[in-house]
């Protein structure tokens, strides 16, 4: 009989020992059970709930988002800008979900990433609700709401940066949406949850020919010596390219100040497929630098695509070339900044409870141009707003350099383009205005342009 | 006179251990309720002090390290229930001083142990009774009818038949232990009805309470335990074989005709089915077990909330939670010690009734264990019955005190006889 009880206690335990084991499996059965999706784990909301999210500052330390305690206990978030920032900032909230920087950033903003991690340990013994950090953006609260309302009822998009440090002074995007009413907004028509700043794919039209001009300069400086007779239009392999005018002989000046898109497809031509396509990736077009939103690259077409007429008309800014209102800004910001391109940034600092801070410094990011190029073009920049297409962006008293764009679409008229910066002396103030299908670039984005340079350089 | 010493130093590791998770609880959040957990700590380590120098004075050879796990147990349990639900914590600390003075009335009543023997027919009458109870008079409690309604509180009948059902077939088998075997040594033999009858008999009352009551954990535990004695009595592994065979027969009979036992089993099988639903708890419980990682969340850290009767039947997946895989192993393995003390018990004894008692009494409890928590983590089909010692509920605290006390009360004998 003892031997029975032997053998029926090895049983026991082996039972025992079992169930230790198969609990240390339990989290890889989750992981992989076919349909455990079907529910939410209600704990990661619960422990995000219970934590204070940090609030989200401007660069003069205006709230653009905060969390206030509700009554019986969690917080909610309030977005004190509402609509004008609310791509940047995002949305968080139990029922949404979250997007923008409450998403990408979400464990800094709730103190899980960044911060002292003493001071969280300690706060976990006592059970105090966590304190997440605060996060400063180089955004200006004040540029980003003027931004916002001239935009409104316009679709299209801004975006402002300081050229000499890539900080992000504004972006703007329109349709947009009450941050604490997503819901509304889902499945809408015109995508008003798109930011179009960041992720809009446009064709760039004729402000990409300051990327051409550049090609020009750098490569084939004897070119832009020479004259070009413009009939109006540029046979390229049998295939007609139009131009908006005929512009007569013109040098290449007057090609750029006139925007001349027989000139710029035969410098296409002339710079070749591989050259262009490089000459495109230096402006940062298909280049990701890190950021805390997500952004479209741009696209460039690949080398067997450009045959001669696709790359005559990508040297003017058409074809398949697109990119976003941001990479058209540091198009901009290359011509201001002596030819080198400060990688954009929007976070300027995080601060946390327990004297936690981390500073982000502005960075070098691309040198598409020596500045003896960029010399050159910023003259050209300056000529367009005093004599050529940008006329309507030009300032009294302030010397403001730009170019402007018509950007044929395949969903009607044209997007009207400008990008720019002020004063060209010294420029603080790098800009670019797009506005969906509503034509002429000088005639619709360029007073847009000039009162926000105005308004920025305040 | 027998020194206690051991005993009593590990009572004290058990008391600083309540003693620290009661103080956590109160530092978290100073209020009365926690402040309970801290007096149960207390009342637990001078009632059971008290024991362990009464039984020094009076010489008897008891286990020393039964009533320390014992402490250790109910002290986590205490801890748990206090942070998980405040209301049960005041309830479960007066079982718990019941728990205790009934204890220690099992091993002064029930000293002569070996004198239930004689009257092994009228324990099994009186389980029987017992277990009828309910299905007449009792109320429904989370889908089992197995309470009976006594006004200041409910009682549990079944909870107590298993103390019975252990004595009935300590008695019964050991009577009978050769007849049972005869033929044993013949390879190929059919023993007839008198032996069978035994076997038949006990599948018709584990039957009859997942039937009547709808309560497959207790069938499943009298059943076990059940052919746990009968292996251990006559070393006959066809008797074990058939009687899987049947209960498995009555087990799908069950989950064909019984509603109760069909949801069990269908949750068991794909809980995600109905995920918002029959699911949700234990799919919650596997979550919070997920939750905890190595180390868990820390006591009071977590949120064992979302599991539905947390405190009951899934208080194992809450531990888990909040003490992580250190603290689900560490629980088991302080199980694993309590068995491995039982049956040492038995392995010591010097006669037959003894000896089939404490394992009959050891092998329901790391049953028991095995069975609830294999439930809470989806190892088997969860049936609803309470983790020794830890789980709130006063007739199983009660109950299991009384099993603790049986314990002491065998390896006394036991250990005086080596002298």
């Amino acid at each position: 009989m003892k031997n029975n009880v032997r053998r029926l206690a090895y049983v026991i335990f082996t039972g025992l020992v079992a169930i230790c084991v198969y609990l240390s499996l339990i989290p890889y059965y989750l992981k992989h059970v076919p349909g455990g999706g079907a529910l939410a784990d209600p704990r990661i909301t619960a422990r995000e709930s219970m934590i204070k999210r940090g609030s989200i500052y401007d660069r003069a330390g205006r709230v653009l988002a905060r969390s206030v305690p509700q009554k019986g206990g969690g917080f909610v978030r309030e977005y004190p800008l509402g609509s004008s920032a609310a791509h940047l900032i995002g949305y968080y909230s139990i029922k949404a979900g979250s997007a923008g920087l409450e998403r990408t950033r979400a464990s800094v903003l709730l103190g899980l990433d960044e911060g002292n991690p003493l001071y969280s340990l300690l706060n976990r013994i006592t059970g105090k609700p966590g304190v997440g950090n605060d996060i400063i953006l180089t955004i200006d609260a004040g540029l980003q709401q003027y931004v916002a309302g001239l935009l409104n009822g316009q679709k299209g998009a801004v975006v402002v940066i300081d050229p000499a440090t890539g900080a992000i002074l504004a972006s703007a995007s329109y349709p947009s949406f009450d941050p604490t009413r997503v819901l509304d907004y889902m499945n809408k028509p015109d995508s008003p949850l798109l930011d179009r700043a960041l992720q809009g794919a446009y064709p760039p039209g004729s402000i990409f020919k300051i990327v051409t001009a550049a090609g020009i300069l750098k490569d084939l400086p004897g070119m832009a010596g020479e004259t070009i007779h413009c009939s109006g239009e540029l046979e390229v392999n049998g295939f007609i390219l139009k131009d908006n005018a005929v512009h007569g002989n013109v040098d290449f000046q007057e090609a750029f100040a006139r925007s001349c898109n027989v000139a710029f497809g035969r410098y296409g031509l002339a710079l070749g497929a591989k050259n262009f396509i490089n000459l495109a990736g230096t402006f940062g077009i298909s280049v990701r630098p890190g950021f805390p939103l997500p952004l479209y690259p741009g696209y460039i077409p690949r080398v067997d695509e450009l045959s001669g007429p696709a790359l005559a008309s990508s040297a003017i800014g058409q074809g398949k070339v697109l990119v976003s209102p941001l990479q058209a800004a540091l198009v901009a910001c290359a011509v201001a900044n002596g030819g080198e391109i400060m990688k954009p940034y929007l976070i300027s600092r995080y601060s946390g409870p327990g004297g936690f801070a981390k500073t982000f410094r502005p960075e070098k990011w691309l040198m598409p141009m020596t500045p003896a190029v960029a010399g050159v073009l910023k003259d050209e920049m300056i000529a367009v707003v005093k004599s050529g297409t940008g006329r309507a962006a030009a300032l009294p008293g302030i010397t403001v350099a730009g170019k402007t764009g018509s950007a044929e679409n395949p969903h009607g008229k044209s997007h009207a383009w400008f990008v720019g910066f002020a004063p060209a002396e010294q420029p603080r103030v790098a800009v670019a205005v797009v506005l969906e299908n509503q034509g002429s670039g000088g005639a619709k984005a360029a007073p847009l342009a000039r009162e926000i340079l105005r308004r920025a350089l305040e | 006179m027998q020194g206690r010493g051991r005993e009593r130093t590990l009572l004290f590791i058990a008391f600083i251990y309540t003693l620290t998770g009661g103080v956590v609880l109160y530092l978290r959040e100073p209020g009365e309720s926690r402040m309970l957990a801290i007096a149960a700590a207390v009342v637990m380590f001078a009632a059971f002090m008290l024991l362990s120098i009464t039984w020094q004075i009076k010489g008897v050879g008891y286990d020393q390290y039964i009533t320390p796990i014992v402490s250790f147990l109910t002290g986590t349990g205490m801890v748990f229930l206090i942070r998980l639900k405040p209301a049960y914590g005041y309830r479960q600390l007066a079982w718990l001083v019941v728990g205790i003075a009934a204890f220690y009335l099992t091993t002064v009543l029930v000293y002569n142990y070996r004198l239930l023997a004689d009257y092994k027919y009228v324990i099994a009458l009186t389980g029987i009774l017992a277990l009828l109870l309910p299905i007449f008079f009792g109320i429904e409690l989370g889908g089992a009818k197995s309470w009976l309604d006594l006004g200041v509180f409910n009682l549990q009948p079944s909870e107590f038949v298993k103390l019975l059902l252990v004595l009935f077939l300590g008695g019964y088998l050991v009577e009978n232990r050769v007849l049972l075997h005869s033929g044993g040594d013949k390879k190929y033999f059919l023993p007839g009805l008198r032996q069978w009858g035994p076997l038949l008999g006990m599948w018709l009352v584990s039957l009859l309470v997942l039937v009547f009551q709808r309560d497959l954990g207790t069938a499943l535990i009298y059943f076990a335990t059940f052919l746990a004695m009968l292996y251990v009595a006559t070393s006959r592994l066809l008797y074990i074989l058939a009687g899987i065979v049947m209960f498995s027969i009555g087990g799908v009979a069950a989950y064909m005709a019984v509603g109760h036992v069909h949801t069990r089993v269908a949750i068991w099988l794909n809980p995600w089915l109905s995920a918002q639903g029959a699911g949700y708890q234990l799919i919650q419980s596997l979550y919070a077990i997920n939750a905890g990682g190595i180390v868990g969340a820390g006591l009071d850290a977590g949120f064992p909330r979302f599991i539905p009767a947390v405190h009951t039947d899934f208080i194992f997946s809450a531990i888990c939670e909040e003490t992580g895989l250190f603290g689900g192993v560490g629980i088991l393995l302080v199980f694993i010690l309590l068995v491995y003390r039982g049956f040492k018990i038995a392995l010591a004894s010097r006669d037959d009734y003894s000896e089939i008692l404490a394992a009959g009494f050891t092998a329901l409890l790391g049953l028991q264990v095995f069975i609830i928590v294999a439930g809470v983590t989806k190892l088997l089909p969860m049936t609803g019955i309470t983790l020794p010692f830890i789980s709130y509920g006063g007739s199983s605290l009660v109950a299991n005190f009384i099993l603790a006390g049986m314990l002491l009360n065998i390896s006394g004998e036991t250990l005086q006889h080596e002298k």
